[in-house]
């Protein structure tokens, strides 16, 4: 045995001579300006897609190489695109939106919005949906970053154990339905809700928020404390704890989820585990809701395929808006007016038909004023997008520059959106130059088809990472604290009440404000 | 049924001795029962190991091992690739280290020169700094040695000094020089003495260190990740394959993955075990 051994170690350490002497594995592309270097994080979207956009790509564009990498982590751009060209030489990174910090690394991507793909008419503003590119816009206007994934997020829902129930139009019913499937289901080990350590409400709970104090005061004073002196720092318009600390539509989101979040309501087990289980279980049919988002059928076509059918349900309409209104005050109102709003938005009736001369309307017998109306059209045509944490970027020292503008401008062709819609069954926010290029939805799923119709009919929200307070992006301050409220307010014994949570979240902020000052350097 | 060891043992001690049987016979089934439990998942299916995650497989998934050499390739690296990163960069560092820190401590135990003691107290020292106190001056002398993602970056762990210096160390200390002695009358040189007369002796201590030695390297992932991220081994591949789960549902295979990458190490432990067990201890050399 041992001259085995023996052998087998001189045979092994031969064989390392050798491939020591190969060094690198891999041959790393030259460092030039026709050789693209493109780092992606390959999501839940998978990267089948993208292998095809850059086979694709190079075939249109023979005067470029590109070198493609995919990776899971994504934590790449943070690593990397501060050491600069000395450390590696990615010309293009699409990973998630990167820090405010990071955007000085940045080369601004405006003139790609201009650009025109050949054989097409529209540029590439006017093809990606206006609401989301706003979300990309940085302090000083320009744009450092593009959207390329993610796709609109809500609540999630198994069709087939949702008929015979009514698609809730306001928290209220939501929480009613809630209270229906449980008696109806719970029998069945099926609980309304399912999640994943806490995760994933937030594409409800900000929309809430946004619902209750409004579009403008959710980007322009609560997102950015009330300024834009995050940037420009005068010592008179210095952010304001009032701002954090306001019981403004956080409370009220909180409200709807202490309703929701009883423990009985939720799968056991939703506090702990990773999203694909909990993903995996909602397929199975261990629960009828789950908070989710577009990429979810693509994210789990690996796994064992589920005969139940999926859709999205518009996100509910805060009931709370009603103290923000002059003349629907019932919930039951609400939910009406929801209705004709629904009824304008996908065309079943003209805007003519429910609006009167005086500036009033007409819901059934009822007339509202025109700023109810107007809050509550809003409220219901937002949806949350996590587009906007799915970055396309350029460092400014990338070797590639123009090259890989020429990439990302290709990316927003119809050829390249086309590939992306049929490997993935996901979309961007775009409309195609030419509308026979739109994708044929026919042989989608429920749930693909009615994420495609969001991403296409919605106003979309979602974090405005450039344009928000520096407390916020270089501060360390969040949204709500970084208070664990879904894990404190779901707990079978000792669940914490939505007042009992705030007084934490305000307390919270109190006390680390000067801390959060002091690391955005505004103080 | 009559237990000859507790012949002789008084009653008190029969129950400690039976209590402790008990407790560890548990302690040794509870690691079975994990490798029983990984062998299970790795026959259902992604959907089973969710659902039913203690149940037997209901139609035993023996694709999932076909697949391991197919689908299993975090980093475009496959399987048969892993497993020979696997072999070469646990059997090269560990042979190799093994045999320069048993050279490195018989020079300096036997021959004596200036400086032949720095190698014990640089021992203790390197054996005491925390590895993240080092990291960042190791990955800078790395990267700039161009040993990143390089098969050559086995040397680093030739340096001779470390626990297992200690032990070669005490060892050689304690053996007679008469043995040398013997063997340079009959006119043996240096080279001829250390290899056949001093280092035969060690032979058992060796092959224990080694095999520690190796299987440590096997199962290690946090150097190889950090240093060759482009080279994985199997488990860095699993590593890789766990955080892919993020986003690629097949945990059947991640266990799958498992159990094939724990093959060597269980046919290494079942032949070399009384090696193992007989010459080293926790806290020293037995023999």
């Amino acid at each position: 045995m041992r001259k085995i051994i023996s052998l087998a170690l001189m045979g092994v350490m031969s064989l390392a001579t050798v491939f020591a002497s190969g060094c690198n594995k891999k041959n790393k592309t030259a460092d030039s300006a026709t050789d693209i270097e493109i780092t992606f994080w390959r999501s839940g979207m998978g990267d089948e897609f993208m292998n095809d956009i850059v086979a694709a790509f190079e075939a249109k564009y023979p005067e470029y190489n590109v070198d493609f990498n995919s990776e899971t982590t994504n934590t790449a751009i943070a690593d990397n695109i501060m050491n600069g060209a000395k450390y590696n030489t990615v010309d293009l990174y699409f990973e998630p939106i990167p820090s405010n910090s990071l955007y000085q690394y940045l080369e601004p991507l405006d003139d790609i919005l201009t650009m025109v793909n050949a054989g097409e008419s529209k540029k590439v503003s006017e093809k990606v949906s206006k609401s989301l590119l706003d979300n990309y816009k940085f302090y000083d206007g320009k744009y450092y970053t593009l959207p390329y994934g993610g796709g609109v997020c809500g609540i999630v829902y198994n069709e087939d154990l949702m008929e015979g129930y009514e698609i809730p139009k306001t928290t209220n019913e939501l929480r009613n339905l809630v209270f229906d499937l449980y008696t109806a289901y719970n029998k069945d080990n099926c609980k309304p809700f399912i999640y994943f350590s806490g995760g994933y409400w937030e594409y409800v709970y900000n929309i809430w928020q946004a619902q209750y104090d409004g579009l403008d005061y959710y980007y322009n004073t609560y997102s950015t404390l009330g300024q834009d002196v995050a940037v420009l720092g005068t010592e008179s318009e210095k952010p304001s704890l009032d701002v954090l600390t306001a019981k403004d539509g956080r409370y009220q989101a909180l409200k709807v989820l202490e309703t929701l979040l009883d423990s009985q309501y939720v799968v056991s087990g939703s506090n702990s585990a990773d999203h694909t289980t909990q993903q995996t279980k909602f397929l199975n049919g261990r629960a009828v809701m789950m908070c989710n988002g577009a990429w979810m059928n693509n994210e789990m076509k690996t796994a064992s395929s589920t005969s139940k059918n999926f859709s999205i349900m518009q996100t509910p309409v805060i009931s709370s808006i009603t103290d923000k209104l002059t003349d629907v005050k019932t919930d039951a109102m609400l939910s009406a007016v929801i209705e004709v709003v629904d009824n304008v938005t996908n065309g079943k009736i003209a805007i003519s038909d429910v609006k009167k001369a005086d500036g009033t309307y007409k819901i059934g017998e009822v007339a509202i004023c025109e700023s109810d109306w107007n809050r509550i059209f809003e409220a219901r045509n937002i949806i949350w997008e996590n587009y906007s944490q799915h970055a396309i970027c350029i460092p400014n020292y990338a070797s590639a520059k123009e090259g890989a503008k020429k990439f990302v401008a290709f990316y927003f062709s119809d050829e390249a959106q086309k590939i992306m819609n049929n490997k993935t069954h996901m979309s961007l926010p775009f409309t195609f130059d030419k509308t026979e290029n739109a994708p044929n939805v026919d042989s989608w799923s429920t749930f693909e088809k009615t994420m495609y119709e969001f991403s296409q009919k919605y106003t979309m929200v979602g974090y405005v990472e450039g344009r928000r307070s520096l407390v916020f992006t270089r501060g360390g301050a969040f949204d709500y604290a970084a208070v664990n409220f879904v894990s404190a307010m779901s707990q079978q014994s000792g669940a914490k009440s939505a007042d009992t949570v705030w007084s934490e979240i305000t307390k919270a902020f109190s006390d680390n404000w000067n801390t959060y000052l002091s690391n955005a350097g505004l103080k | 049924m009559k237990i000859k060891f507790l012949d002789r043992k008084s009653t008190a001690e029969k129950i400690l001795y039976s209590f402790m049987f008990v407790l560890f016979s548990l302690f040794a089934l509870s690691y079975l029962y994990i490798f029983f439990w990984g062998i299970v998942a790795s026959l259902k299916t992604h959907t089973e190991n969710v659902m039913k995650p203690f149940a037997f497989p209901e139609v035993p998934q023996w694709k999932n091992f076909k697949e391991v050499f197919t689908l299993f390739t975090p980093n475009d690296t496959t399987f048969l690739e892993m497993t020979f990163n696997s072999i070469f960069f646990s059997v090269v560092p560990a042979a190799g280290g093994i045999m320069f820190t048993a050279m490195l401590a018989y020079v300096t135990t036997k021959y004596k020169f200036w400086g032949s003691q720095i190698y014990y107290y640089l021992s203790f020292v390197v054996m005491l700094l925390p590895i993240y106190s080092s990291g960042g001056a190791m990955f800078k002398l790395i990267y700039n040695l161009g040993l990143m993602n390089n098969y050559l970056f086995v040397i680093t762990a030739f340096g001779g000094i470390g626990a297992s210096y200690m032990y070669f160390a005490a060892f050689f200390k304690n053996l007679s020089w008469s043995y040398a002695e013997a063997a340079f009358i009959d006119g043996a040189n240096d080279w001829q003495v250390f290899f056949r007369v001093m280092l035969p002796q060690s032979m058992t201590m060796l092959g224990a260190l080694f095999l520690l030695s190796w299987m440590g390297a096997w199962n290690s992932y946090d150097a190889q990740l950090l240093y060759l991220p482009e080279l994985p081994t199997l488990s860095v591949g699993i590593y890789l394959f766990d955080f892919d789960m993020k986003y690629y549902v097949r945990r059947d295979l991640l266990f799958a993955a498992c159990m094939v990458s724990s093959i060597p190490t269980l046919i290494v432990f079942i032949c070399f075990n009384n090696i193992m067990m007989n010459n080293v201890s926790l806290g020293g050399i037995k023999e």
